[in-house]
């Protein structure tokens, strides 16, 4: 298990650019494909959180001078944007999410095609028929003011915490928690993970809030934010927020990636900047601009190296049991919010 | 051919008669659709299945799945129904004695600066709910809560609270701080206008200012005090924002967003069909609640000893009262309007850092530097004017034509638009809000998603306008219409030079309390929500979500300051202070 503080943890990031770069950049396929973007001009980039996406206004007219990103981060992305195209409106280009959040908007048919390796992408892991482009990992993890919190005191794995000590501690993303559980109920199976958000939510008192949970840890109204994603507090501490990360057991590791829309308004600039976020210098960038730490197979990071080498439990979404994982999260989204026993 | 003067004159006739059925009639259908069109499509909705289609889409057929679900529902019936209740009831229960109790200080007795606490205490209504909705969490929190520092250091007690924002008590409580400013405008206006005979008799006989507000006051306001309970029941009923922020931690579920989770459900596809079956019946007891707040209003005045005679209001000396009244006064004013817009300030320049903690050197600029060269910033300025006062612009010139017709005209069916628009007031934002969306989700006309679906949903308040603007064509005599119109003037002429100048204070009154209600609002330009159509109430939810507290607060803050010099311009204009102050 990982416990470690995030300053020092960025400090110790090191990343290489400049020869992926250059070459990914050379190809004939995506300087055409960037020459088209410049002409449109900008992409139109939604995600789940404002964090996940922000960073591409100022990394993308950067790596790509003349294309210009604007955002949208929001939870309830998914249904928004199924909510446009049904109005008869289409102002998204591309769709950053997790392979369960994206399943809607493929159901829908609202997805393109696009032929990743055309783009020179190197080795393009996908979902829906190519439609979806993997490109980062995240995990989940509880967050912590080092001032506060020891990292020795905390526990190894996920039921650690409902210990009574922690009662009361806790406080919790109405959005993630339920996500966090449909993860946990590949590992446990359903019951156990429902019950274990009961647990939290009826026994421990947790906090369950769609403000950030980091304010709550920040003002020391609870100690604890659980079920957290990694990458937040990483970013948290490029702006010098210093919190502490645990990553229990079993490790729930997602899997985020593009998707661009069939009828996107600027679709060559979202093809530009979905397959950019998973090539080497899309993956740089993002250290770069937030911190995350890659934990793809590749990543010579220590923690991924131990988890991809099975030193650690690792539950992973994948497209054949994002299924499961859905059903998990319709039913603990219920008991997450109180509207369920 | 030459005409002759009659046949000159019978054209213009023509012309005139015309216009006097042309505009009030386009005025009419353009009411009836902006309310009656996007209900009708509800309803229909609610009675169409798979539950995620639109109604008109292929493969929609009738069901009774969605009604049956709903009625159903262990959940619907078991906490949403019972949750929604007590706050409802909570809600009205501890506004209506606050801002009884307030009215009747500032009203009835010899406080000191009267004007500057009624001006505090209606302050508060220029603030969207979620800014004030965040400092009170920053207040209340039970453990790290600002207050809850103080009180615990203060009697040196231990351990979280005294008081939990995060409760069905603290959020009654928020909900009662943000509704009481309503109910105290129409209850001093109401004490201003009585007759203080009874009261003065009650003193002379010896009875203390506590007894004669309990023995005397009350009693004879009490028939009249049923319109605005009624009313802040209306208001709490369709409420989202403070649910939304305060009420969820709390694992508290009201209506309102049980139907934005159909509409945005964990996972899935969004359930339209669903989400209309759920709004049915809060729209029925909405509407129920209507008609009782309009046979209030109508039989108030039997009991209200307001006379034709003009009286000296004179004040009751609050002798051994006045502490009391004071802290009463100062408390409520710290909660609602002073620690709130403190905290704001506060944050936008040092972040959850408390006061006592912080250095001067921790202050920073950042929240607001960033908003200037953002072009979001800037859309959501535009938006939010725009958004508010063209559909306050709207709301009040229908109001005031429909307010014609009603009055004025022999029009058949006046008494149903009339009703219509009343019917306005008794529908939840929230449920305005889905109508829109289904409504024009089903004609994709290239609206929905734009900032024009917003004007299109805030403009069905006609209710306001409609009242306002009747109350005034009711004081105009039509001796000066009918004059005009024996002098030759045609019927648009007439209502131009003759009515609209005299009814140009309360239409403006209507202006100004839509636009100020529009500024505000949150729940439609939330539900509605895209891009290009932010609105600043939603972007300072949306800073605040995404972890940028700072920039949140700094937002709210430019917020108030934009619109806050609209409240002593409108206070001109809503507020007639009485004689003898």
């Amino acid at each position: 298990m990982l416990k470690r503080t995030l300053g020092a943890a960025v400090a110790a990031l090191v990343y290489t650019l400049a020869p992926a770069m250059a070459d990914w950049r050379d190809g004939p396929a995506v300087k055409a494909l960037y020459e088209k973007a410049k002409a449109e001009g900008v992409a139109v980039v939604w995600g789940p959180q404002r964090g996940e996406v922000e960073w591409l206004a100022k990394a993308v007219p950067e790596a790509f001078p003349g294309v210009a990103v604007e955002f949208v981060g929001d939870n309830d992305v998914v249904t928004r944007a199924i909510a446009e195209a049904r109005g008869g409106r289409h102002q998204i280009d591309m769709l950053w999410n997790s392979v369960t959040a994206s399943v809607p908007v493929a159901q829908r048919n609202l997805l393109a095609a696009v032929d990743w390796k055309a783009l020179d992408v190197p080795d393009p892991q996908t979902a829906f028929n190519g439609q979806m482009l993997y490109a980062n990992k995240v995990l989940y993890s509880v967050a912590y003011d080092p001032k506060k919190v020891k990292a020795e005191d905390l526990p190894r794995t996920w039921d650690g915490y409902l210990d009574p000590k922690f009662k009361g501690k806790l406080a919790a993303s109405l959005f993630l928690l339920p996500r966090l559980t449909g993860g946990l109920a590949l590992a446990w199976g359903e019951e156990k993970a429902l019950q274990f958000a009961r647990d939290l939510v009826n026994t421990q008192d947790a906090l369950l809030t769609r403000a950030p949970r980091e304010t709550f840890v920040e003002s020391g109204e609870r100690l604890l934010a659980f079920g957290e994603i990694e990458n937040t507090y990483r970013r948290h501490a490029l702006e010098g927020k210093i919190f502490g990360v645990s990553i229990p057991e079993p490790v729930v590791m997602v899997q985020f990636g593009s998707t661009v829309m069939a009828k996107a308004p600027h679709p060559n600039a979202g093809r530009l900047v979905a397959a950019w976020l998973a090539t080497p210098e899309g993956r740089a960038a993002r250290r770069k601009h937030t911190g995350s730490i890659d934990y793809d197979t590749t990543s010579q990071e220590p923690f991924a190296r131990e988890m991809h080498e099975g030193k650690v439990q690792v539950v992973f979404d994948t497209p054949e049991n994002m299924e499961q994982r859905d059903a998990a999260i319709r039913k603990a989204t219920p008991i997450v919010a109180g509207r369920a026993q | 051919m030459k005409r002759t003067a009659k046949q000159a004159d019978d054209a213009g006739h023509f012309r005139r008669d015309w216009l006097s059925v042309l505009v009030p009639a386009a005025g009419a259908l353009a009411a009836v659709y902006l309310i009656a069109a996007p209900l009708a499509m509800l309803i229909y909705a609610a009675f169409r299945g798979p539950a995620d289609f639109l109604p008109f889409e292929d493969g929609a057929q009738w069901t009774l799945d969605n009604v049956i679900a709903v009625f159903t529902d262990p959940i619907m019936l078991g906490r949403v129904l019972p949750d929604t209740l007590i706050f409802v009831a909570g809600t009205v229960t501890l506004t209506t004695l606050m801002a009884m109790v307030l009215a009747w200080i500032v009203e009835r007795t010899d406080l000191a600066a009267r004007n500057v606490w009624f001006a505090i205490i209606i302050f508060p209504t220029l603030a969207p709910i979620v800014v004030k909705a965040i400092a009170w969490i920053l207040l209340m929190s039970p453990n790290a809560g600002w207050a809850n520092l103080a009180l615990r250091g203060l009697f040196g007690w231990s351990g979280e609270g005294p008081i939990n924002i995060f409760s069905m008590p603290g959020l009654i409580l928020c909900q009662a701080l943000a509704t009481t400013p309503f109910v105290f405008l129409q209850l001093s206006a109401a004490l201003r206008s009585m007759n203080p005979m009874l009261e003065e008799a009650s003193r002379g006989a010896g009875a203390s200012p506590f007894t004669t507000f309990r023995k005397v006051t009350l009693p004879v306001l009490l028939p009249g005090l049923l319109a605005p309970i009624i009313l802040v029941t209306l208001i709490t009923f369709e409420q989202f924002e403070l649910p939304l922020i305060v009420g969820l931690p709390a694992r508290i579920n009201v209506f309102a967003f049980r139907i934005y989770n159909e509409l945005n459900p964990a996972s899935g596809l969004p359930n339209y069909g669903g989400a209309a079956a759920i709004s049915l019946p809060f729209l029925a007891l909405g509407l129920l609640a209507l008609v009782a707040y309009n046979y209030a209003i109508r039989h108030a005045d039997k009991f209200v000893t307001v006379t034709g005679k003009a009286f000296a209001q004179k004040r009751l000396p609050l002798g051994r009262w006045r502490i009391p009244a004071y802290a009463f006064m100062t408390i409520y004013v710290a909660l609602s309007a002073v620690l709130p817009v403190g905290i704001l300030v506060w944050t936008s320049f040092f972040g959850f850092t408390p006061p006592g903690k912080a250095t001067w050197a921790d202050a920073t600029l950042a929240g607001y530097a960033s908003f200037f060269s953002n072009p979001v910033f800037w859309r959501a300025v535009f938006n939010s004017f725009l958004v508010a006062g063209l559909s306050a612009l709207i709301v009040t010139l229908l109001g005031g034509l429909i307010a014609w017709i009603v009055v004025r005209s022999k029009a058949p069916g006046r008494g149903l638009l009339d009703a219509l628009t009343f019917m306005s007031l008794g529908i939840p934002a929230v449920i305005a809000a889905l109508a829109v969306m289904v409504l024009y989700l089903s004609l994709p006309i290239g609206v929905y998603g734009t900032v024009w679906i917003l004007v299109i949903a805030y403009s069905y308040r006609l209710a306001t306008a409609t009242r306002l603007s009747r109350a005034t064509i009711m004081q105009v005599h039509k001796e000066l219409e009918e004059a005009s119109e024996a002098a030759g003037a045609r019927w648009l002429t007439t209502q131009a030079r003759i009515l609209l100048p005299l009814l140009a204070p309360g239409l403006m009154s209507a202006f100004l309390l839509l636009f100020i209600i529009g500024m505000r609002e949150f729940t439609i330009p939330f539900v509605l929500y895209s891009q290009d159509n932010v609105v600043l109430s939603v972007l300072i939810w949306q800073l605040f979500q995404g972890g940028q507290p700072a920039h949140s607060a700094a937002l709210g803050t430019l917020m108030l300051l934009m619109v806050a010099p609209i409240i002593f311009f409108a206070r001109r204009f809503l507020v007639a202070r009485g004689s003898g102050d």
